[in-house]
């Protein structure tokens, strides 16, 4: 039995008129086994045990509605900003899975929380190169030393953390690339596991347009401005023409080498394959028929190119709770896997259901239980518990 | 006396262990044990390896069968769901939406639970439900002289062994008076 009632906030002008509407205080003393007054006082302190809240949902038959109101109290709205490959509607019910599992990662992330800085910078009517650069300024990095490493690490100085999750066949449908959530000073930018790891970084970039740009929802223009930024960061224009002589020479060396010469380019900018000729092309640096021989390639590359999913879930031959055991422990993939590592310290703090814990990290729930305990003792004794 | 739903895997193949003898009706005085739909779902999921080693278990949670009847009123639900989201987002608690919705029914039908897991036990615990470690049912059956001792420090071993989710230290020490001990 609990050892102490606990109390949750209400709304008590609107817990009053429903049960108004329906019944007199004193009528509810039966079946909520306690005297007028104490009704009275938890509606004078706003505060009601959730038990007793229940039994009057049950009794009196409040709406949904009606208990939302009695329950919400202020706080931050919350907002959830998708990308989607050709602008595809994202349904109501996909929005809510995201928000869910944002929110589940904030109240994991609060238990390693450090005193992080919130973001001051508000782009404002500036052309998409200098936001670019202001973005690039503000997380002190620049054109040539951008990796995944140093973006993630520099976002999270500003409250920004890049999840990498597979929401499954909705997610999919809605052709969702990335996504954003804030809610007031956190915010959350996940990658749809389906992408592709060259892909990665243009997706961050063109979230973090979107939140340094204090999009609430977004405008086709909002979209393409956002898509720029991300563009003018790993794949600057400036680059192309300080360099442009020396690469249209390259360039006209043959149609086979030119994959080659890409390549190099997209590596030397922590770029895709895909953004450099796109870059190459807007500056005029390669023709037609080069670029078309290039999104031929392209269209070849994406059969074998690899995906992020690859690298954090396991085959079908693998056992699923060695895989995510290992996965954890491996520095190298440590990037990725952000929010399967909150999700062991909840585990291990018990923060977290098992059953939570097993939807987030798609494995069946008893393997979560060895696991934990795994975990537990490797924590207890790491830490001389 | 209220009867005791099992929600999770883990508890269910726990007690399972031990045959049917702890879910036949009018053994344990503290209330029936019954079993939730989603633990069969659950197991359905499993690698075919591990379906293998609870072969005996899960043919008897199979006999058991899941009870019917824990559906409730749709327009009921979402409301007392809008109540235990709250209760968990006051706790801090990360409990998923299967969870929750079990706990609707386990308090529209008046029921018990038994659970390992801590923030499920808490929240629960939270709405003022009775909750019971699948452990303290093994140390029931004990007391009500239905399992003896050595039949339950063979299934500590065993879940031991198989680095299953261990007891609290309260349910520990209760077990330690009739001598069942973790190594």
């Amino acid at each position: 039995m609990p050892k102490q009632s606990m109390m949750i906030r209400v709304n008590s002008k609107a817990l009053r008129e429903s049960i108004i509407k329906r019944q007199s205080l004193a009528s509810l003393e039966t079946p909520l086994g306690v005297s007028r007054q104490a009704i009275n006082g938890w509606l004078s302190k706003n505060r009601i045990p959730p038990r007793k809240l229940s039994i009057l949902a049950s009794e009196l038959d409040f709406s949904v509605d009606e208990m939302e109101a009695i329950t919400t109290s202020p706080k931050d709205e919350a907002f959830v900003l998708f990308r989607t490959n050709r602008n595809v509607a994202v349904s109501q019910g996909v929005k809510e899975d995201v928000l869910e599992v944002a929110e589940d990662f904030f109240s994991l992330d609060d238990l390693t929380a450090i005193n992080r800085e919130s973001i001051d910078i508000v782009l404002k009517n500036e052309d998409p190169t200098s936001a670019a650069k202001s973005i690039l300024k503000q997380l002190n990095l620049s054109y040539d030393n951008i990796s995944l490493d140093k973006v993630l690490t520099a976002l999270k100085r500003y409250n920004v953390h890049i999840l990498f999750y597979n929401f499954g066949e909705k997610f999919v449908d809605a052709k969702a690339q990335a996504v954003c959530v804030r809610r007031g000073n956190k915010r959350v930018i996940f990658v749809n596991s389906y992408e592709f790891v060259e892909d990665v970084l243009w997706r961050i970039f063109h979230e973090v347009c979107h939140l340094f740009s204090n999009h609430t929802d977004v405008t086709e223009e909002d979209e393409k401005f956002c898509n720029e930024v991300a563009n003018q960061i790993l794949t600057p224009d400036a680059f192309f023409q300080e360099n442009k002589s020396i690469l249209k020479r390259r360039f006209s060396q043959g149609l086979r080498l030119t994959p080659f010469l890409v390549e190099e380019i997209a590596t030397e900018l922590s770029s895709s394959f895909q953004g450099v000729v796109i870059a190459l092309k807007n500056n005029k640096i390669i023709d037609d028929t080069v670029s078309r021989y290039l999104w031929g390639v392209i269209r070849n590359q994406k059969k074998t190119k690899k995906r992020v999913h690859q690298i954090i879930s396991p085959s079908d031959e693998i056992d699923p709770k060695e895989f995510l055991d290992n996965l954890l422990e491996d520095s190298d993939r440590a990037k990725f896997v952000h929010l399967q590592q909150s999700v062991k310290m909840g585990l291990i703090l018990d923060k977290i259901s098992t059953r939570r814990a097993a939807e987030l990290l798609h494995i069946d729930e008893m393997s979560i239980q060895q696991l934990a305990r795994r975990w537990k003792s490797q924590y207890g004794k790491k830490n001389n518990l | 006396m209220a009867k005791r739903i099992i929600c999770d895997t883990c508890s269910a193949i726990k007690l399972a262990y031990f045959g049917n003898t702890l879910f036949t009706a009018n053994t344990l005085k503290s209330g029936d044990l019954i079993l939730h739909q989603c633990v069969f779902t659950e197991i359905k999921k499993w690698h075919p390896t591990k379906k293998g080693k609870y072969k005996k278990e899960i043919e008897t949670l199979e006999k058991i069968r899941a009870t019917p009847g824990l559906r409730v009123d749709r327009k009921k639900e979402l409301a007392q769901e809008v109540i235990i989201r709250k209760t968990r987002d006051d706790l801090n608690l990360s409990v998923g939406k299967g969870d929750i919705t079990q706990l609707v029914a386990i308090l529209l039908h008046d029921l018990h639970l038994v659970t390992n897991d801590n923030p499920f036990k808490n929240l629960a615990e939270a709405m003022e439900v009775a909750v019971f470690e699948a452990e303290l049912i093994a140390f029931e059956g004990i007391e009500h002289k239905v399992l003896t001792s050595k039949q339950v420090q063979d299934a500590v071993d065993y879940w031991e062994a198989n680095e299953e989710k261990q007891a609290s230290k309260a349910v520990k020490s209760k077990l330690a008076k009739h001598g069942v001990k973790y190594k």
